[in-house]
């Protein structure tokens, strides 16, 4: 393996990191607001919510991004590939993150919105300081596998053409310079590699968002 | 929207569409086989094949789809394992997803109360029957929906077969626009074709859900 | 009534059982014979190791030390390793023991029908035909012969714990062991299963191993009680001896709490 080729992959790796954190902060304020719309008073706000969850998930992340790819181009939209994939990425990840936030407030035992009413507390500061915070350590789990789907799909912005790390290493493979087996096992190794930190991550989270609810709950 | 143009070409598009089907349900069948397989391993926590079960689960929820499929599209024809396209494609999603059925049939199993195996062991029942007539009526029902969300991923993530040549839906659609140009057309009819299927599925399973949990609570 | 159970039997022995869990001693060397017929009841606070006596000899648990003799047949004893199906003859054996739980674990996707015909139709080869027949003979003891379509689920606890011991009489056991059979049920439904119970003593020989905190019912159905405290057996003897006038005070003490309730 010479220089040039570990220094692709390595570049790839990087670019690959930056979709994957890109299409999450994309996707937090997004999956936040439409779990709160979700839930909202108005008929109205609640359907537009459901339609742009419903929409989402009713085709996969490969399908919108081509969609985005080849047809916002026709309607005079450029956007670079890189850019359109972590967007896509994210606004995709949202849909699912959104259903993960509403069902962690949902199991929120009711009491809890009802004491903070009683109290006089606004339902904006209830939703914030007492019924998202108690939300918190139940979504986090799942919310941890939306982020490994996330660095998943990621590698799906290859076919639209962006150097992620699968696109160097499929094109070292295909073009007889990285032996297949070798590039593909490669391939695969990396994406565990990236998928650690998440996943440590949000083992680390789950630990602390639960050192003072444990016991109440 | 050109509309005559699709016109033109719906049948091809139909003809990918259904080949999408086909992978799904293909894949879907091994998802089952195999993840109920997986499932076993893991709760009788078979030696050695439990541990190369655990590291190939991993890997796999872990990896790329895409990888996954790349890998075994390209490296077994170098041990000799000659598959075409859609069988590979077929594979990689009957190998990826079950993975994730294996995960919730294993909840179903864990569901089914000890005292049921116990009764079957007091009434002198067989492993084979206690699995089939008692444990797995009891397992499978409330994993249904869960099992049905699977096989809409699968649907929709058969999409990735497209980039090992396979013209399901999203290839047909790739070929159609690289020689007519109608992007906007081509690829918003085949969203439409994604979504006509998996809308109304996934609409079910919301409302199979609330049935099982309102039952549930009930009982 | 004499074709509601085998008459082979020679009834459960067990001799110097010792069941730990890790370090914790649960039944610290227990000798227990009951020969075929008696009605033998087990007594003694919860954590003594009652159930864990009766799921020994059931084959539920594993034994470290001592041997347990089922229709003269060994089916347990010590290092035995309990994975994989039980030698034939032990099967066999097993196939005369009945155990109805304090849980019922009627299966909840299966009728009451089917509850009662899959063991006699599987286990002993019985055709459909016989196995029904059997099935309602039995539903019909029970008092449910209306329910044989009925599930579980539609059953009230009372009745589901009828079901489940007509479900064991449908292998035709010659030993039943039934612990705790009502200790799940509201007070109110009680007494329909003591009922069935006291009517399978009074018209069948088989043996049976009753662990119950209903001190009356023991009396009435037994022929011998023991009592049972730390994993090992304190004090046994003809019921109206142990319950009425215990010599040990451990089984005094016991008998009062229960009675201050
Ligand atoms: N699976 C188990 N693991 C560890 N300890 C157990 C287990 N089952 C029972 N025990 C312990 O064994 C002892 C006897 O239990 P058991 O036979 O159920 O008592 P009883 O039926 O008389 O109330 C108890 O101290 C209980 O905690
Ligand atoms: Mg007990």
């Amino acid at each position: 393996m010479n220089e040039v080729v570990v220094r692709s992959m390595l570049d790839g790796a990087l670019v690959t990191t930056e979709v994957v954190v890109l299409a999450l902060a994309v996707a937090s304020p997004l999956a936040l607001t439409v779990a709160l719309a979700r839930g909202s008073r108005f008929r109205l706000v609640r359907a537009i919510a459901l339609t742009y969850v419903e929409f989402l998930r009713g085709t996969s992340a490969l399908v919108q991004l081509f969609w985005v790819y080849f047809v916002l181009p026709e309607l005079g939209a450029t956007i670079s590939s890189f850019v359109a994939g972590f967007v896509v990425l994210g606004v995709n990840a949202s849909a699912y993150a959104a259903e993960i936030i509403r069902g962690a407030i949902q199991a929120v035992p009711a009491a809890q919105s009802e004491a903070a009413q009683v109290m006089g507390l606004s339902t904006a500061t209830t939703m914030r300081r007492v019924i998202l915070p108690q939300a918190w350590p139940i979504m986090l789990p799942a919310l941890g596998n939306v982020a490994i789907d996330v660095l998943k799909a990621s590698a799906l912005v290859s076919l639209i053409t962006v150097s992620d790390f699968t696109r160097e290493l499929t094109q070292w493979a295909t073009t007889g310079v990285l032996d297949v087996t070798l590039a593909f096992t490669l391939l695969l190794a990396g994406y565990l590699v990236l998928s650690l930190p998440i996943t440590w991550l949000g083992h680390l989270l789950e630990k602390r968002s639960r050192r003072h609810l444990g016991a109440v709950a | 929207m050109n509309l005559d143009y699709l016109a033109s070409v719906d049948g091809v598009l139909l003809d990918g569409l259904r080949l999408t089907v086909v992978a799904t349900l293909l894949g879907a069948a091994i998802a089952l086989v195999l993840g109920l397989l997986i499932a076993c391993v893991q709760l009788a926590r078979v030696p050695v094949l439990f541990q190369a079960i655990t590291v190939l689960v991993i890997v796999i929820r872990n990896t790329p789809l895409l990888g996954q499929l790349f890998f075994m599209f390209y490296v077994l024809p170098r041990y000799g394992i000659r598959l075409d396209a859609l069988t590979v494609g077929v594979l990689a999603l009957g190998v990826h997803f079950s993975c994730y059925a294996a995960q919730a049939l294993r909840g179903g199993f864990l569901a089914v109360p000890r005292g049921q195996w116990e009764a079957c062991s007091v009434l002198g029942l067989s492993r084979t029957t206690t699995l089939w007539k008692v444990v797995l009526p009891q397992a499978l029902p409330p994993v249904v929906p869960t099992l049905t969300n699977l096989l809409i991923s699968m649907f929709k993530d058969s999409a990735v077969l497209s980039a090992i040549t396979v013209l399901e839906l999203l290839g047909t659609t790739r070929n159609l626009a690289s020689t007519s140009f109608q992007y906007t057309t081509l690829f918003t009819a085949m969203g439409l074709m994604y979504l006509a299927i998996a809308l109304p599925a996934s609409l079910a399973v919301r409302r199979l859900e609330h049935r099982l949990s309102r039952r549930t609570a009930r009982a | 009534m004499t074709e509601l159970v085998n008459d082979r039997g020679s009834g459960i022995s067990l001799a110097g059982v010792t069941k730990r869990y890790g370090d914790h001693v649960v039944l610290d060397g227990i000798d227990l014979e009951v020969p075929a017929g008696e009605r033998v009841s087990l007594i003694g606070p919860s954590g003594s190791g009652k159930t864990t006596v009766l799921r020994c000899i059931a084959r539920l648990e594993a034994i470290q030390s001592g041997s347990i003799t089922v229709e003269g047949t060994e089916v347990a004893r010590r290092t035995e390793k309990r994975t994989g199906p039980p030698a034939a003859d032990v099967a066999a054996a097993m196939r005369g023991v009945g155990m109805v739980f304090q849980q019922f674990n009627l299966f909840p996707n299966m009728s009451v029908m089917d509850n009662l015909t899959i063991a006699p139709t599987r286990v002993l080869g019985l055709g459909a035909e016989e196995a029904r027949a059997r099935a309602e003979g039995l539903l019909e003891l029970v008092g449910l012969a209306a329910k044989a379509r009925a599930y579980p689920s539609q059953l009230s606890g009372g009745q589901q714990q009828r079901v489940a011991i007509a479900r064991a009489l449908a292998m035709r056991p010659s030993v039943l062991l039934f612990d705790e059979v009502t200790s799940a049920l509201d007070p109110e439904l009680v007494g329909e299963v003591l009922e069935v119970i006291r009517g399978l003593a009074a018209a069948s020989d088989v043996t049976m191993l009753i662990v119950t905190h209903e001190m009356q019912f023991a009396r009435d159905v037994s022929d011998r009680v023991i009592y049972m405290e730390g994993g090992s057996v304190v004090e046994q003897g003809p019921p109206d001896a142990v319950l009425a006038d215990p010599a040990d005070e451990r089984t005094q003490r016991f008998l009062r709490r229960l009675l201050d309730h």
